[in-house]
């Protein structure tokens, strides 16, 4: 895995869903983002899974609700 | 920064780095503000939605602004049908169809089918898209883009090869039956997506997850790889093609300095592992000229040299006859490019230029924002990879004027040594000319297209229209479609001019009135206007003939036309009507051709 930082990862959400990342949280619930759909969340994981060089497995797609998850999800061990 | 500058920028995003900067291009992109010059209405069996913010940017790459709908999931037909999509007015409507999702049980229980299931397999497929076609080119205007389908792993493992009408048979064949129906039709072209998969690798281009997570199995590379294919189908389809590829010659064409290591000294040909890479890429340029593309050289270089070269290396694939125009000497690149294009009687925007030389690249960047300048890779084996993946030479189509392009050219040089030192009316009279005007068929539809997106100058309304369009045009009553086909002593101009007629109560409107650039300054504006009177006088109800004039940057020449055929300007409409009663009509002395009316 590539590491990212908390910044850079809020940075890539706002590029993603068009929003300026000083206006997410990185504790906000993604029903409570603008624009952090169900077809944006995927493209956000995809953008970061594509940036860190990892994949996530599905359940875990669907478990992230907030930026902090998706930085957690991303160090979860996971079997190749 | 102007909307020019933001689509040059973005198309060196995309080439540089493509993942990285897909993004920054976007956020360009949101910052400029301009109306859609491109609507996209986007339909089949997958969430196509995912495709938008890379298409946008795809788009912006050749210069257009798009605009998108997205019909719901699987609606494909209900949306051809839908309110929504009439009122979006599609410029283009793309189709994708994942066969196993149309199919479900079918492709289950593949293996277990017969040959002759198998095959029932495909024909419904292939129908329902023919069907889906049919309805698509009755209820719209759009070019249709149908995506074709990338193969999937066989579940028949290494027998299926050897299998009659196996999985990956059938993938071949399915692709093959959707290139034959495609093909019948002329507003409709093939978005090459299977190429697309194999050009990333279907292990980078295809993801399981996604398609159970949000039925688009396509990943961010693949969706990528795809909009590129689609910046070249938009070119293609939309008449957006660049007429002129301009060449640099040291290491662009051959290795090495032609005016310090000689025409033996410079890599180029077989047995020399540079050489050989030169010389495909030669290859390829030539394979250009065969669809219709000029080739002009821009060099700085003694012309003595490059002459001593292009004689020396009869084993080069491109010869100085090749070249339409050429530009060698000491002078800065921008004015022989300017010179390339004055002596084409062609735009600087219809030029696309190559160099191995970042500077020069950048001059002329700096000079001449209009001229498309590409830097080519450090890697000569990489040129023809990077003139492929230009989409600047794209044509949906090729027609019987691309093919007999260049010889057009060659044949103008001829023209042109024959005008030295004679009177103007001596050297038209010395050509010979003869022109057939007649009333134009659904056989002219690809060349009319292609004269309503290429002809800049004599234009009279500079109205691009679309295949649709002009589909539409040629089967009203109301309207009448005239073409001009033009031949001399050197050879046959092909189609080059059309007008179309509008009658509205007790007007003859001349909506559109072009003429090819290779046509201008022959007189044939004068039998194409005397055709449009006598049609006109042919009309006894009709007590009056009115032509329009839209200015633009590029149409100064005709902005006296309408006067000078004897119209005269109509005063309450502004300054684009002109007006002729059927009492003023004089029909003016054509001399020089000899018109042949069909």
């Amino acid at each position: 895995m590539m590491p990212i930082t908390m910044n850079e990862l809020l940075a890539l959400v706002g590029d993603v869903i068009e929003l300026d990342p000083t206006r997410i949280d990185v504790c906000s619930d993604r029903d409570d983002v603008p624009g952090w759909d169900s077809l944006a969340h995927l493209s956000i994981v995809t953008a970061l899974e594509e940036r860190c060089h990892v994949r996530l497995t599905m359940e875990q797609i669907v478990a992230v609700r907030t930026v902090e998850d998706l930085g957690r999800a991303l160090t979860e061990p996971v079997r190749p | 920064m102007t909307a020019q500058t933001c689509f040059a920028d973005i198309f060196d995003l995309l080439r540089n780095e493509p993942a990285v900067d897909y993004r920054k291009a976007s956020r360009m992109l949101r910052e400029i503000e301009m109306p859609a010059d491109l609507r996209v209405a986007m339909m089949g069996n997958m969430t196509l939605d995912l495709l938008i913010p890379c298409l946008r940017v795809a788009a912006a790459s050749v210069g257009q602004v798009a605009e998108f709908q997205a019909a719901p999931f699987g609606q494909h037909m209900q949306h051809l049908h839908d309110e929504a999509l009439a009122s979006f007015r599609p410029d283009i409507l793309l189709l994708a169809l994942s066969p196993d999702v149309m199919r479900p049980d079918g492709f289950a229980r593949f293996q277990a089918m017969t040959v002759e299931e198998r095959q029932a397999l495909r024909d419904g497929i292939i129908a329902e898209i023919e069907e889906w076609m049919a309805a698509a080119i009755s209820r719209t205007a759009a070019t249709l883009m149908i995506a074709n389908f990338p193969s999937p792993r066989s579940a028949g493992g290494l027998a299926d090869l050897a299998s009659e009408y196996g999985e990956q048979e059938f993938y071949l064949d399915l692709n093959h039956a959707l290139i034959r129906t495609v093909r019948g039709q002329p507003r409709a072209l093939i978005l090459d997506v299977a190429a697309a998969a194999a050009r990333v690798g279907t292990r980078q281009a295809i993801d399981a997850r996604l398609q159970h997570l949000a039925k688009l199995s396509w990943t961010q590379p693949m969706i990528r790889e795809v909009g590129q294919a689609f910046a070249h189908a938009v070119v293609g389809s939309r008449g957006l093609a660049r007429k002129c590829l301009v060449l640099d010659l040291d290491n662009t064409l051959w290795g090495g300095v032609v005016g310090e290591d000689g025409p033996h000294g410079v890599h180029i040909g077989p047995g020399d592992m540079v050489g050989e890479a030169f010389h495909s890429f030669q290859l390829r340029v030539r394979a250009l000229k065969e669809r219709g593309i000029l080739l002009a050289l821009c060099s700085k270089n003694n012309p003595a040299d490059v002459e001593e070269i292009f004689r020396e290396r009869g084993d080069m694939p491109l010869k100085l006859s090749d070249m339409a125009a050429t530009a060698v000497g000491w002078q800065p690149k921008h004015e022989g490019l300017e010179q390339i294009a004055r002596t084409l009687n062609i735009g600087l925007d219809a030029l696309v230029f190559l160099d191995d030389n970042p500077a020069e690249i950048a001059a002329v960047r700096a000079h001449l924002p209009q001229v498309q300048s590409v830097l080519l890779p450090a890697e000569p084996a990489y040129y023809v990879d990077a003139l492929d993946e230009l989409p600047w030479f794209e044509k949906g189509r090729l027609t019987a004027e691309d093919s007999g392009k260049a010889e057009q050219y060659a044949i103008a040089v001829r023209r042109d040594a024959l005008k030295v030192e004679r009177d103007p009316e001596d050297y038209l009279r010395l050509l010979e000319m003869r022109a057939v005007i007649r009333e134009a068929d659904s056989a002219d539809l690809l060349r009319l297209h292609q004269l309503f997106a290429k002809t800049n100058q004599f234009n009279l309304t500079a109205k691009r229209l679309g295949l649709g369009e002009i589909e539409a045009l040629l089967q009203d009553d109301a309207h009448q479609v005239g073409v001009a086909e033009l031949r001399d002593k050197f050879g046959n101009l092909g189609t080059v001019a059309l007008y179309v007629l509008r009658r509205n109560g007790h007007v003859l409107t001349i909506d559109h009135l072009m003429m090819s650039c290779r046509a201008m300054g022959r007189g044939l504006e004068d039998a194409l206007m005397n055709d449009i009177k006598q049609r006109f006088l042919a009309m006894d109800d009709v007590p009056l003939i009115q032509g329009l004039y839209v200015p633009t940057p590029k149409n100064s020449v005709v902005s006296g036309f309408y006067e000078q055929q004897g119209f005269e300007r109509a005063p309450q409409t502004g300054c684009l009507a002109y007006r002729l009663g059927r009492t003023d009509v004089r029909l003016k002395p054509c001399n020089m051709i000899k018109v042949e009316n069909e």
